[in-house]
C-alpha cells in the first residue's frame, strides 16, 4: 500500500468505531449483570437493612410487602432486566438510605471526582514525562540515578500514606492548606498531589524506558550522524514515537482513578464518588453501589475506546493492525 | 538469547529469600507480640512510643508495636495468596482457552474481556462491600478482578507453543492433551507468568491494604485498617499511622525490588509491564 494508510478516510474510521461500539454490547451486559447479580448473592437482604436503617422493626409481614412492592419477590431475570430497562431510561433506583434518587447523588458527586483525577493526571503527566525524557537521556548519570532512586520510592508509596504525610506536614504542622475540602482550589491541591506522587514515580520508569528504546534505533543514529540537533531528535521524532507509550499510560492512569480516589476522597472528606460509594457500603445500600460500578464502567469503557481511536490517528500502522482493513 | 550475569541472579535469589522468610514470619508474628493486639487497655491510652510499648498505644490502648506484627499476616500473607489465587483461575482459563479455542476461547475470552471493563478497584470494592468486611472476602475480591491478566498472558503462551513443530509431532505421537500440557506447553510458559506474579505482589499488597483502609477488608489488626484508625487521631499521636505506613512501605520496596529483580532474569527483553492496579 503507497501512499499511506493514513488517507483511508473518514468512513473507515467511522466503521470502526461502530464496530467498536456494537462489540460493547456484550461487555455492558455482562457488566451489568456482574454488578446486579452480586447483591442478589450478597447475603444481607436488602429489604431488612432498608426497614432497619428507617427504624422500623422488621416484621415478617412488613417485609413481605416492602419485597413485593419492590419487585424484589419476582424471578432473577425479571429483575435484573426490569432494572437493566431503567438504567437506560437514566433511573437507577432511590437509596436506601436516605430515599434520594442514585442519579441525582451520581451527578453532584462526579464532577468531584472528575477533576481529582484529571487534575492528578495533568500533574502527572506535567512531571513524569519531562523526567523521563531527561533521565533517559543521562542514562548512567548520578541525576538519572538520583530521579530514579525517587521515582523508586514513590512508586512504593500508597496514595493514602502520602496524602496522610501531607495532610500532616502541609495541613496540620505548616498549616498551608485547609485540613477538610472546602471545595475551593486549595483544598485540592493535597488530593491531587497525594493522588499525582506515587503515579508519577510509577510513570517516570516507564516513560524513560519508552524513550531508551527509540532512542536505540537506527533512525535516531541515523539523524545524529547526519548533523541533526539532540533537541530536535528528542522532541520531533523520539516524542513522537514515545507518545503512544505515554497516552497508553494516561488512560490506564484514568481507569485505576476511578475508584482509586476513594481513600483521599475519604480522608480529605471530599464529597465525590468513592466517597459515596465508601459510605453506602457501610449501610449496603445497594442501588449506590450499583450505580456506581455500572457508570465507572462506563467511563472506563469510553476511555479505552478513546485512547483505541486516538492510537489510530497517532500511528496508522495501529489502525491497519486492528483490522480496520 | 541475551544472557544474564551472575550478579543480577545472586540479587534475585537474595530477594527471593528475604521474601521467602518474611512470608514465613508474617504466619508466626503474631506469636511474637509483646502485648495482645486487640486488647484493649484505657489506662495505656495514647502513650508515646517508649520503652514499655515501643511504638506507642492507640486510643483504646493498644499496643501498636503487636498490632504491627499481628498485621504482617493480613498484609504479607495475603496478598502472596491473592497473586497465587488469581494466577491459577487466570492460568488454567487461560490454557483451556488457548488450547481448546473456538467455542470455549470465545466464551473465556468474553469473560476476560467484561472482567477487564471494571476499571481499577471498582469491582473488588463492589465484591468487599456486598461481601461484607473480613479478610477473606477482601482477597477473594481482588483475586476476582485480577485474574485476566493472567489468562491472556498464558493464552498467548499457548498460542504460539500449540504452532510449534515438537507439539505437533507429539500430538501425531498419540500423546494425550493433558501430558502435552504438562510437559511442552507449562515449562515454556511458566516464566512470564512467574514474572507477572511477582511485579504483581506489590500492587496486592497496595490494594489489600487500600480495601481495609477504606474498611472494604480486615477490621482486625491490618496495616490498612490501623492507618485509617490513627488517621483522626494523627494530631495528638503520630505514631499511630507512622509505624504502619513505614511497614507498607518497607514491604512494598521489598516487593518492587523482588520483581525487578526477578524480571531481569527471567525476562531480560523485559516485555512484561508491570501491572497497574
Amino acid at each position: 500500500m503507497k501512499g499511506g494508510i493514513r488517507k483511508l478516510g473518514q468512513s473507515t474510521v467511522t466503521r470502526y468505531v461502530l464496530r467498536r461500539l456494537l462489540a460493547l454490547i456484550p461487555v455492558l451486559l455482562g457488566v451489568t449483570f456482574i454488578t446486579y447479580g452480586l447483591m442478589y448473592i450478597s447475603p444481607k437482604d436488602p429489604v431488612e437493612m432498608m426497614l432497619q436503617a428507617s427504624g422500623t422493626a422488621p416484621s415478617q409481614e412488613v417485609v413481605d410487602a416492602m419485597r413485593h412492592q419492590l419487585g424484589l419477590d419476582r424471578p432473577f431475570l425479571v429483575q435484573y432486566f426490569t432494572w437493566l430497562w431503567n438504567f437506560l431510561r437514566g433511573d437507577m433506583g432511590i437509596s436506601y438510605i436516605d430515599g434520594k434518587s442514585v442519579s441525582a447523588m451520581l451527578l453532584t458527586a462526579i464532577p468531584n471526582t472528575l477533576k481529582l483525577a484529571v487534575g492528578s493526571v495533568v500533574v502527572t503527566v506535567l512531571f513524569s514525562v519531562p523526567l523521563g525524557i531527561f533521565t533517559a537521556v543521562r542514562q548512567g548519570k548520578a541525576s538519572d540515578a538520583v530521579i530514579r532512586f525517587l521515582s523508586f520510592i514513590g512508586n512504593s508509596l500508597p496514595n493514602f500514606v502520602v496524602s496522610l504525610l501531607l495532610l500532616y506536614i502541609f495541613a496540620l504542622k505548616l498549616s498551608w492548606f485547609p485540613i477538610l475540602s472546602t471545595g475551593s482550589f486549595l483544598s485540592f491541591v493535597l488530593p491531587t498531589l497525594a493522588l499525582a506522587i506515587p503515579m508519577t514515580g510509577k510513570y517516570i520508569r516507564q516513560v524513560r524506558a519508552a524513550v531508551l528504546e527509540q532512542l536505540g534505533k537506527p533512525y535516531v543514529d541515523g539523524s545524529v550522524s547526519r548533523g541533526v540537533k539532540t533537541r530536535v531528535i528528542l522532541f520531533r521524532d523520539v516524542m513522537r514515537n514515545a507518545m503512544i507509550t505515554i497516552v497508553t499510560l494516561m488512560s490506564m492512569s484514568v481507569g485505576s482513578l476511578l475508584g482509586g480516589t476513594a481513600a483521599i476522597e475519604m480522608i480529605f472528606v471530599l464529597p465525590g464518588m468513592g466517597y459515596m460509594v465508601t459510605s453506602a457500603i457501610t449501610a449496603r445500600d445497594y442501588p449506590v453501589i450499583q450505580g456506581f460500578v455500572v457508570w465507572m464502567s462506563v467511563i472506563y469503557i469510553l476511555i479505552n475506546l478513546l485512547t483505541d481511536i486516538s492510537y489510530y490517528y497517532m500511528d496508522p500502522r495501529v489502525g491497519s493492525g486492528l483490522g480496520v482493513e | 538469547m541475551e544472557t544474564v550475569s551472575a550478579s543480577a541472579k545472586k540479587k534475585m535469589y537474595f530477594y527471593l529469600a528475604v521474601f521467602l522468610l518474611l512470608c514465613v514470619f508474617s504466619l508466626f508474628a503474631v506469636r511474637l507480640t509483646p502485648h495482645d493486639p486487640e486488647l484493649a487497655n484505657l489506662m495505656a491510652a495514647k502513650k508515646a512510643p517508649g520503652s514499655e510499648y515501643l511504638m506507642g498505644t492507640d486510643w483504646l490502648g493498644r499496643c501498636i508495636w503487636s498490632r504491627v506484627l499481628a498485621g504482617a499476616k493480613s498484609s504479607i500473607f495475603a496478598s502472596l495468596v491473592i497473586v497465587v489465587l488469581s494466577m491459577l483461575i487466570g492460568c488454567t482459563l487461560g490454557v483451556v482457552s488457548g488450547y481448546a479455542g473456538g467455542r470455549v476461547d470465545e466464551v473465556i475470552m468474553r469473560l476476560v474481556d467484561i472482567f477487564m471493563a471494571f476499571p481499577g478497584i471498582v469491582l473488588s470494592i463492589a465484591v468487599a462491600g456486598m461481601l461484607g468486611p473480613r479478610l477473606k472476602n477482601g482477597v477473594l475480591a481482588l483475586a476476582a478482578t485480577s485474574w485476566t491478566q493472567y489468562a491472556r498472558l498464558i493464552r498467548s503462551y499457548v498460542l504460539s507453543i500449540r504452532q510449534e513443530n515438537y507439539v505437533k509431532a507429539a500430538r501425531l505421537n498419540g500423546q494425550s492433551p493433558l501430558s502435552i500440557l504438562f510437559r511442552h506447553v507449562f515449562p515454556n510458559a511458566i516464566r512470564p507468568v512467574v514474572v507477572t506474579g511477582t511485579l504483581h505482589l506489590s500492587g496486592a499488597m497496595l490494594s489489600i491494604s487500600g480495601l481495609s483502609f477504606l474498611g472494604l477488608s480486615s477490621t482486625s489488626a491490618e496495616w490498612g485498617s490501623m492507618l485509617s484508625d490513627g488517621r483522626s487521631l494523627m494530631q495528638q499521636c503520630p505514631w499511630m499511622v507512622l509505624y504502619p505506613s513505614i511497614a507498607i512501605f518497607l514491604v512494598t520496596i521489598l516487593f518492587n525490588l523482588l520483581g525487578d529483580s526477578v524480571r531481569d532474569v527471567l525476562d531480560p527483553s523485559g516485555k512484561n509491564k508491570a501491572i497497574n492496579n
